[in-house]
């Protein structure tokens, strides 16, 4: 069933769309770049005072701006749609009437929209590197302690921010599925996970969370700058990690929970 | 095969279907029949498990059905309840192989074959939005034939169908049977459940309110049939069918006077040697016979009187 549900993503407009998205991004951060000459202030974005000069500031300047709220915007909608999307078309009584169990299809779902996570994160970086090295070509990179960070290791920078977004990512996934889960409602769900999104940004903002603030699924998404760092700094990486794999846990056992004993109505 | 002991579903408080039993033998079409919001849907998503009974209990094949993330498969039993709901961004093939998928069978799902038995072969490559009401009901009992069941679940499979339409599934419906399926089919129209069905189990409101064979439930008095009898002078023509040996019942129609409309209209149940003394009878005794036509009665006439006989 796998299978069946990436094909489905890859046939419907909404999954394109954000994978559209996230590719105009960095083209269209080059294109103002290009007609401005300007970057954004110092201290906004990782690398900014480089911008102008060095092609492979792009890549990482749009992934923090991106993590901001558009790439989580663009997997909510999708994961939001994972099972109000059938309800509403009335495809989920026809396939939960085959043979196939609902924790099957549950899971097929899950690993079909944590690939999107994957693909949208990793069209960014890949668009970013390319659209950067078109606008300035690449060159080494003055690191955060003065230290340099060669064009290789930059590369692998952009790639491996990239796949350390993709976990938060996968767990605000899991919470609009189980939105998508138990409201049935498709936008609804979409939004709904957009709007945790900022609640804890507002709360982190203000100071709100206390001591939890390390915790907030939302910080979870600038662990990777972590990876500028020389020697890079694991054990806030691997904090994210556990915490982001936590909250993606509780959301989806919530979910799956839900999901396979609630009655199929329409 | 499929047996219903006791089935109660509620929405809250709100009780859809009350206490249900009757049981579908093999070989048999059964005909489920209800006006719209009687429980026929609600009881075929508890068939395949969608929804859990409140109380009692589906059986199919002697296992529980109606467990939903439950164990067992649904082998053998396959159909469609509602309007039936596929991915319209894909081609009906597509869609077929979807569900085969899903079916986890062994072998070779034999997707032209079934489009072919409904007659969508040469248009399974075209999106499923693109397909019109009738294709989609015959999309989906092609993709119920693909599970090769011996059971056979459709929820009025001939709503929205233009009367051609209607004749073909009901033509398909009644060959599968021949070819040995077992079929279950709701419904509100009677003539639909006369015309294909051996035996129905009539619902109201959630209430079983008559189970048996067709002769037994929609058959008039006692299974004979019913009449309508049009003569040119009703009073004499009554007074010769009262003194009858051969009549049952016999009144004069409230006169619905229509234009144009020519005679009296007489409602008539006839015994067991059917109406062809009671001709005799009339002619001999001078009444002008202008028509004689068996009597349909309606879905609603049949209400009436079922629940009328409800104690
Ligand atoms: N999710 C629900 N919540 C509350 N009531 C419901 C729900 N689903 C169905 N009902 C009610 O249960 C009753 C039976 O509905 P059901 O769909 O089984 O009827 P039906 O016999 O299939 O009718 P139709 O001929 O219109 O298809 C109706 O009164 C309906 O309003
Ligand atoms: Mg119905």
């Amino acid at each position: 069933m796998i299978r069946w549900e990436i094909y489905k993503l890859l046939r419907q407009r909404r999954t394109l769309f954000g994978l559209g998205a996230m590719a105009l991004v960095p083209v269209l951060f080059v294109a103002a770049l290009e007609i401005t000459r300007q970057g954004p202030p110092e201290g906004e974005a990782p690398f900014a005072t480089q911008l102008l000069e060095n092609g492979l500031v792009v890549p990482l300047v749009t992934l923090a701006f991106a993590t901001f709220v558009l790439l989580p915007l663009v997997v909510a909608f999708v994961a939001g749609d994972a099972v109000a999307g059938e309800v509403s078309a009335g495809t989920l009584k026809t396939v939960l009437s085959r043979s196939v169990g609902r924790t099957e299809l549950f899971f097929s779902k899950v690993v079909a929209v944590g690939i999107y996570c994957l693909a949208a994160s990793a069209v960014l970086a890949g668009v970013g590197l390319a659209a950067g090295y078109l606008a300035g070509g690449f060159a080494p990179l003055a690191g955060p302690g003065g230290a340099t960070i060669g064009v290789g290791r930059g590369i692998g920078l952009v790639w491996g921010g990239a796949g350390l977004v993709s976990v938060p990512l996968m767990a605000l996934a899991a919470f609009a599925i189980f939105l998508s889960v138990t409201t049935h409602n498709s936008v609804g769900s979409g939004v709904g996970a957009v709007v945790l999104v900022l609640l804890l940004r507002l709360a982190s903002g203000l100071g709100l969370a206390g001591p939890l603030d390390p915790y907030l699924l939302t910080n979870q998404f600038e662990a990777w700058l972590n990876l500028t760092r020389d020697p890079i700094a694991w054990e806030p990486i691997a904090r994210s990690l556990w915490v982001s794999v936590l909250w993606g846990a509780v959301f989806l056992t919530a979910a799956w929970a839900v999901f396979t004993r609630r009655d199929v109505l329409s | 095969m499929l047996e219903v002991r006791g089935f109660t579903k509620k929405f809250g408080d709100f009780v859809a279907v009350d206490s249900l039993n009757f049981e579908v033998r093999q070989g048999d079409v059964y005909g489920f029949l209800g006006p719209n919001g009687s429980g026929k849907s609600t009881t075929i998503r508890t068939i395949f498990g969608l929804i859990e009974p409140t109380e009692g209990e589906i059986r199919l094949f002697g296992r529980p059905a109606g467990v939903p993330g439950g164990a067992w498969g649904r082998e053998g039993v396959a159909g469609f309840v509602d309007a039936p709901g596929f991915y319209g961004y894909l081609s009906a093939l597509d869609n077929l192989r979807l569900l085969a998928a899903a079916d986890r069978r062994k072998g070779k799902p034999q997707i032209p074959r079934v489009l072919e038995t409904v007659g969508l072969l040469g248009r399974e490559r075209d999106k499923v939005k693109t397909y019109s009401t009738g294709m989609k009901q015959r999309l989906a009992i092609a993709s119920a034939l693909l599970r090769e069941p011996e059971v056979l679940i459709l929820d009025e499979p001939t709503s929205g169908l233009d009367p051609g339409g209607m004749r073909d599934v009901r033509a398909l419906i009644h060959r599968l049977n021949e070819e040995g399926l077992t079929i279950f089919l709701s419904s509100h129209l009677l003539a639909e459940v006369e015309q294909l069905c051996n035996r129905v189990a009539v619902i109201g409101n959630g209430r079983l309110l008559a189970e048996g064979t067709i002769a037994e439930v929609v058959g008039g008095d006692n299974g004979h049939p019913g009449y309508r009898l049009v003569v040119n002078e009703a009073k004499g023509a009554i007074r010769i069918l009262e003194g009858s040996p051969h009549v049952t019942d016999a009144s004069v129609a409230d006169a619905v006077a229509r234009e144009g409309a020519v005679g009296e209209e007489i409602r008539l149940t006839v015994g067991p040697e059917g109406p062809g003394p009671v001709v005799r009878d009339l002619v001999g005794g001078g009444v002008e016979i202008l028509a004689l036509v068996p009597a349909r009665p309606s879905l609603e006439d049949l209400f009436l009187e079922l629940t009328e006989e409800r104690p």
